[in-house]
């Protein structure tokens, strides 16, 4: 059959980000049962779910791969390309620290001091708040599409990022005052794990920027 | 048998082929979206469509089957013997048809329009030489076919654009169809209007010249603006707090709007493409009837033969198209579906009314990007876009040598 115009529309080729996100989500909830192993003192329990979110991790990379490889050469799409990689690419770095987390757990067996402990868990608590805000943005992308990435469902986006924005600042402060924490205690502590500790803060602050910056790229398609 | 009797039975088979063929393929790019948007069903596509295809190939298809029949090739060029247009306007329905069926068969996006007159060109070029050909009408048809998917582009993303920011991106859609609505319908009544009565209805003695069609066409869309705003504020009227449930209205009223729009593509293409089918059946007949060159206008049961063509393809094997165009392209919402028609029907009416040839596919693929460059659209396969330049450098060439070479085999029976 000829018929030009049934060929021309392709699907919307971000929805597979959606299944991206949920690995990407899924694998990071496993870092506060993560740090529950470690504040129990488990160092055989954080090894195997290190472990896990490896695995898991490698699943969010194939979901990664799946996004990007479905992404059509030939599209006319209404966002840039570079804009929907970077996005993916933010995506995917969420999972990425999340196991980087794991493996510098795994390097060198940690202590949580009982001041630690309750700082800890809301930092976590507060990151992966940030993660799951961030995963109500992918779910607005179909109505975004729908609306031609204007009118109500864009005011809703920005609205949905400046949460984001919220929700990563909450969870930075948490960070900060567990820095704090570690700090008071640093004369009691061998340098190399007041050394891990920063790392591992660090790592699991990251977890929250990357998924900051999945806002500021739906505030690029928004805008563009 | 005699000769002229197996030549016009022939181009008329040949004629009515391709007249089936339009009807069976292209069709469904007019209906299409209001088939995939559920606006109508396949049924009563099928019947708005026949009528508004039979309506706009004998309103208003004289204009280009002229352009076909007589203004790419001069036909006194080629001596005083009128089986050699007879013939050779045969071959190039035939050359036409061959290449059609390839293309069909491979999916290739060409059209009808550039393979009938590129066959034409072919066969003038054999029969009387470089000079038979008319090079300037040549351009300005050359020229269409690029204007108007840019026309049908600029159009389709200027209305896309408005709808988006004067309709569905406000706080209360509704209201603002309400008010637009009836703006909107005015334009496609008024141009549908004026291309029928600027000098449209020769066959009732009912055409007009410009002015008179002009006011005509101006009370039309009037007319059916304030026919549209009860109609509007009826299906306006469900208030709702929800802002995606007023969206959804929108889109829902849009679907009126896009039927309108889809019968006017409808009658645009009925106007433009009966000419590929009738423009050389209309010279094989006037030929052999004693009528070469003559300015006798296009007969009227000649464009009757092609719009039944068109009709009987439609029914009988474009409601199949149509239901796999309408299937894939449910991405086309109603709004967006409303504005890449009319930009199409606009361009695709105007270019007939100035005996244009153009392609109406790729006029609607044209509008189709347009939308999309609103950002209407989640993506476009631009395959395809590239499948049509090619068409159009690989189409024309190829129905003229093919056109050319059956013309020399059928010039052996001239006496």
């Amino acid at each position: 059959m000829r018929i030009p115009l049934a060929n021309l529309l392709a699907r919307n080729p971000l929805p597979k980000v959606g299944d991206l996100m949920t690995e990407v989500v899924r694998t990071s909830e496993r870092v506060q049962d993560l740090v529950n192993m470690l504040a129990k003192g488990d160092q055989a329990g954080v090894e195997r779910i290190a472990k896990e979110i490896s695995v898991m991790e490698g699943r969010a990379d194939d979901a990664k791969n799946v996004a990007r490889s479905k992404m059509p050469v030939r599209l006319l799409m209404p966002v840039d390309r570079r804009d929907v990689l970077k996005l993916i690419s933010q995506i995917d770095a969420i999972a990425d620290c999340a196991e980087d987390v794991g493996v510098l757990l795994t390097i060198r067996p940690l202590t949580v001091s009982e001041e630690m402990k309750p700082f800890l868990n809301l930092f976590v608590e507060r990151v992966l708040e940030t993660i799951r805000e961030a995963a109500k943005l992918i779910d607005m992308i179909d109505d975004l599409v729908e609306s031609g990435f204007a009118g109500p469902p864009a005011e809703r986006v920005l609205e949905q990022a400046a949460i984001l924005n919220r929700a990563e600042h909450e969870a930075d402060k948490i960070q900060d005052r567990c820095a704090k924490v570690l700090f008071k205690e640093e004369d009691k502590m061998a340098p190399a794990a007041v050394f891990m500790w920063t790392k591992v803060l660090n790592k699991i602050g990251d977890m929250a920027n990357h998924a900051e910056n999945v806002g500021d790229q739906f505030r690029l398609f928004v805008a563009g | 048998m005699e000769l002229t009797t197996i030549v016009l039975a022939v181009a008329a088979i040949a004629g009515l082929y391709m007249a089936w063929n339009i009807g069976a393929n292209d069709v469904a790019n007019a209906m299409g979206t209001s088939v995939g948007s559920g606006a109508l069903t396949l049924r009563r596509a099928i019947i708005v469509a026949a009528i508004f295809e039979f309506g706009g190939a004998m309103l208003v298809g004289g204009t280009v089957t002229k352009t076909i029949r007589k203004g790419i090739v001069d036909v006194g060029a080629f001596g005083d013997d009128p089986m050699v247009v007879a013939i050779g306007m045969t071959c190039c329905l035939l050359a036409a048809a061959l290449w059609l069926n390839i293309a069909t068969f491979a999916g290739w996006p060409v059209s009808t329009t550039h393979s009938i007159v590129g066959a034409v060109v072919g066969f003038g070029l054999v029969a009387g030489g470089i000079d038979a050909v008319n090079w300037s009408v040549m351009a300005k048809i050359v020229g269409s076919w690029v204007v108007s998917p840019l026309m049908g582009g600029v159009i389709g993303y200027s209305s896309f654009v408005f709808i988006k920011r004067r309709i569905l991106n406000v706080d209360r859609p509704l209201l603002a169809l309400r008010g637009w609505g009836p703006i909107m319908v005015f334009p496609i009544f008024s141009i549908l209007a004026l291309s029928v009565l600027f000098k449209g209805l020769k066959p009732l003695k009912l055409d007009l010249a410009l002015g008179p069609a002009l006011g005509i066409a101006v009370a039309t869309g009037l007319l059916a603006s304030f026919i549209s705003v009860p109609l509007l504020r009826r299906f306006t009227q469900i208030a709702s707090k929800d802002k995606d449930e007023r969206i959804y209205r929108a889109e829902r009223v849009f679907l009126v709007l896009q039927v309108l729009t889809a019968c006017f593509v409808a009658f645009a293409h009925g106007s433009n493409d009966v000419a590929n089918a009738v423009g050389p059946m209309a010279a094989v007949f006037g030929a052999t009837s004693g009528e070469l060159g003559s300015e006798v206008a296009v007969p009227h049961r000649i464009l009757l033969i092609g719009a039944i063509g068109i009709v009987v393809g439609l029914a009988t094997y474009g409601y199949k198209i149509m239901a796999t165009v309408g299937k894939k392209i449910t991405e086309l919402t109603p709004s967006r579906g409303f504005a890449a028609e009319f930009g199409a029907a606009t361009t695709i009416v105007l270019a007939s009314k100035l005996g244009l040839p153009v392609s109406t596919t790729h006029t609607l693929v044209g509008a189709v990007i347009g939308v999309g460059f609103a950002r209407g659209i989640g993506a476009i396969n631009t395959r395809v876009v590239s499948g049509i330049v090619a068409s159009w450098f690989i189409t024309v060439p190829f129905t003229a040598i093919l056109a050319a070479v059956l013309f020399a085999i059928g010039r052996i029976w001239l006496p």
